[in-house]
């Protein structure tokens, strides 16, 4: 069983035919648990309405499906602690298992500290969006030494590198000293080598699969995986058990 | 009986894994050889191609010389494409690379036609700075198609966000590709790379559905059954199995026809029938330079019905 622990379940709710569509489709990979976020519409710099929004579809989605997706409570930084902080309540009051930052507010800036502080109370990781990109990143879109710099400054956050940070090769170096940050597989091209760097810098424990689906689909995402040579139990650290661990899902 | 190899080594558990796509032998129409400047490549050499291919089922690729890229005499990265081939042009067709906007391409074309027995063109536009709309791609296509020779277009090789800060090469625009396909009606042409649900100049999709020599790959298309949509949309004849291999892992072209809701024929038709069509060979069996026949026997002589 595979546990895909970044995608984007933007169907509605309501259509169940939709959404258990896309549960056949990643269920013939054997992904079988999926965490998904940031609702149907992918706002990159929401209003509080947008916010709750977002999570409320994730919630429909936990509620409608228990047990087989689970969710990330999206938070904007540059709303306010005192927004992020209620909403983040609200969310993991409801169920939800983790925070999800995009490119609303780079992740070293000190918006995202009481979150992240939060988090550390709650004893839950954060996903936070990174790419390193040719030409420069997007205002306010986190780069791995972003990332890293963050996961010093918070040494027991329990961070998640979304992406590998785009450009692998700079993302993977980036945090590897930093051993409270974990990568995904998600999104990019398989691009040959990923998987190979970050198992031989980073480790099999701090690597979890994810995919980024629909965007991306679940095939060339697992390909990432399927074809690097390791041994079954490493195999199965990335595809399930780190996700089992870091999010605390319950699943035997 | 089909072979029961996994295509990775994933577990045994999933049971699809161990099924073969197709009985036919898969083509791959988008791999390279050679060296990656930007890199260490584990698969660049021909039989570690082969053998990664092979871990996802593909027996035979069209192979470019990635140091054309950058080499300023192409001919150059030709000519150690044609060397590294070797003796495997029964599984390895040679692309050559040409730039019509560089000097006497014509006699390089001559070369790699007559003396390397190429099997095919790839043009690099974006690292070779022109536009397919310009007058030189068209008198490169005339000759192509007196020639014979089907043509690779390959507007991108990596990912442009991920390029090395100092060698940007944003990808080749495509504005022009319908007038061109039309006026060369009698030209093979594939295209390599292109993210083909959201290329503006692919947005007519019934127009290129209508031209029998337009192809395209699946090696960028991505998103959740993206390929079965493109297959719908542009029709089966159009659509190539390419991986973009060594670059790219091809276990994801063939789990993404995995994903896509194909049936059986379409299936063999994208990963085998119409690379033989595009390659000019009518159908029948790949050709290979030397002019043996690739394929090991016809759909009849082999295991009928197995699941694939």
């Amino acid at each position: 069983m595979i546990i895909d622990m970044h995608c984007h379940i933007m169907d509605d709710p309501a259509d169940r035919a939709e959404v258990d569509r896309l549960l056949e489709i990643a269920a013939r990979f054997d992904i079988r648990r999926l965490i998904t976020s940031m609702g149907k519409d992918l706002v990159t710099h929401p209003t509080p309405e947008q916010i709750r929004e977002a999570n409320d579809h994730v919630l429909s989605l936990v509620k409608g499906w228990p047990g087989r997706i689970f969710g990330y409570c999206y938070l904007n930084p540059r709303l306010g602690r005192a927004a992020c902080l209620d909403e983040l309540r609200r969310c993991t009051e409801a169920g939800l298992v983790a925070i999800k930052l995009w490119v609303a507010c780079a992740c070293n800036q000190p918006e995202v500290f009481p979150i992240v502080e939060r988090a550390i109370d709650l004893d839950i990781p954060i996903l936070q969006h990174t790419w390193r990109k040719t030409g420069g990143n997007d205002t306010d879109e986190s780069e791995p030494r972003q990332m890293a710099e963050l996961a010093r400054r918070y040494p027991q956050a329990k961070l998640i590198m979304a992406h590998g940070g785009g450009a692998w090769e700079y993302g993977v170096k980036a945090v590897r000293t930093c051993r409270n940050v974990v990568v995904d597989t998600s999104g990019a091209n398989p691009t040959q080598g990923f998987l190979e760097m970050a198992l031989r810098d980073l480790g099999p424990e701090r690597i979890v699969f994810g995919t980024d689906a629909p965007l991306r689909s679940f095939a060339s995402q697992l390909a990432k995986v399927d074809a690097v040579k390791m041994p079954a139990q490493v195999r199965r650290m990335i595809l399930q058990d780190n996700a089992v661990r870091l999010f605390r899902l319950p699943i035997q | 009986m089909l072979g029961t190899r996994r295509p990775a080594h994933v577990p045994r558990g999933r049971k699809w894994t161990i099924r073969k796509l197709t009985e036919e032998d898969m083509i791959d129409v988008n791999a390279s050889l050679g060296q990656w400047p930007f890199g260490d490549l584990r698969y660049n050499a021909p039989q570690h191609l082969l053998k990664w291919l092979g871990m996802a089922g593909i027996e035979q690729a069209c192979v470019g010389p990635l140091e054309a890229l950058l080499y300023k005499d192409i001919q150059q990265a030709n000519a150690r494409l044609h060397k590294a081939v070797g003796r495997l042009r029964d599984r390895l067709f040679p692309f050559c690379a040409i730039d019509p906007s560089g000097p006497d391409w014509r006699s390089d074309l001559e070369q790699c036609r007559g003396q390397w027995r190429t099997a095919g063109v790839r043009l690099f536009p974006s690292y070779h700075g022109y536009n397919i709309s310009d007058a030189c791609c068209a008198e490169l296509f005339e000759v192509l198609q007196d020639a014979r020779l089907p043509v690779q277009i390959a507007p991108v090789i990596c990912d442009p966000r991920m390029h090395h800060e100092r060698v940007r090469v944003p990808a080749a625009s495509l504005e022009g590709l319908l007038d061109l396909l039309a006026r060369f009606p009698r030209l093979n042409v594939a295209l390599l790379n292109v993210r083909v649900e959201t290329e503006p100049a692919l947005k007519d999709a019934a127009a290129f559905r209508a031209l029998p020599n337009f192809f395209f790959d699946i090696a960028w298309v991505d998103g959740v059954g993206q390929v079965g949509r493109l297959v719908d949309e542009f029709g089966d004849d159009h659509v190539l199995l390419g991986t973009n291999a060594p670059l790219m892992i091809p276990l994801s072209a063939v789990y993404k026809l995995r994903e896509a809701d194909l049936a059986q024929a379409q299936i063999d038709r994208i990963t085998h029938d119409n690379a033989l069509r595009f390659l000019g060979t009518g159908g029948q069996a790949a050709r290979s330079p030397s002019g043996s026949s690739t394929t090991r026997g016809t759909r009849s002589e082999r295991t009928p019905g197995t699941d694939t």
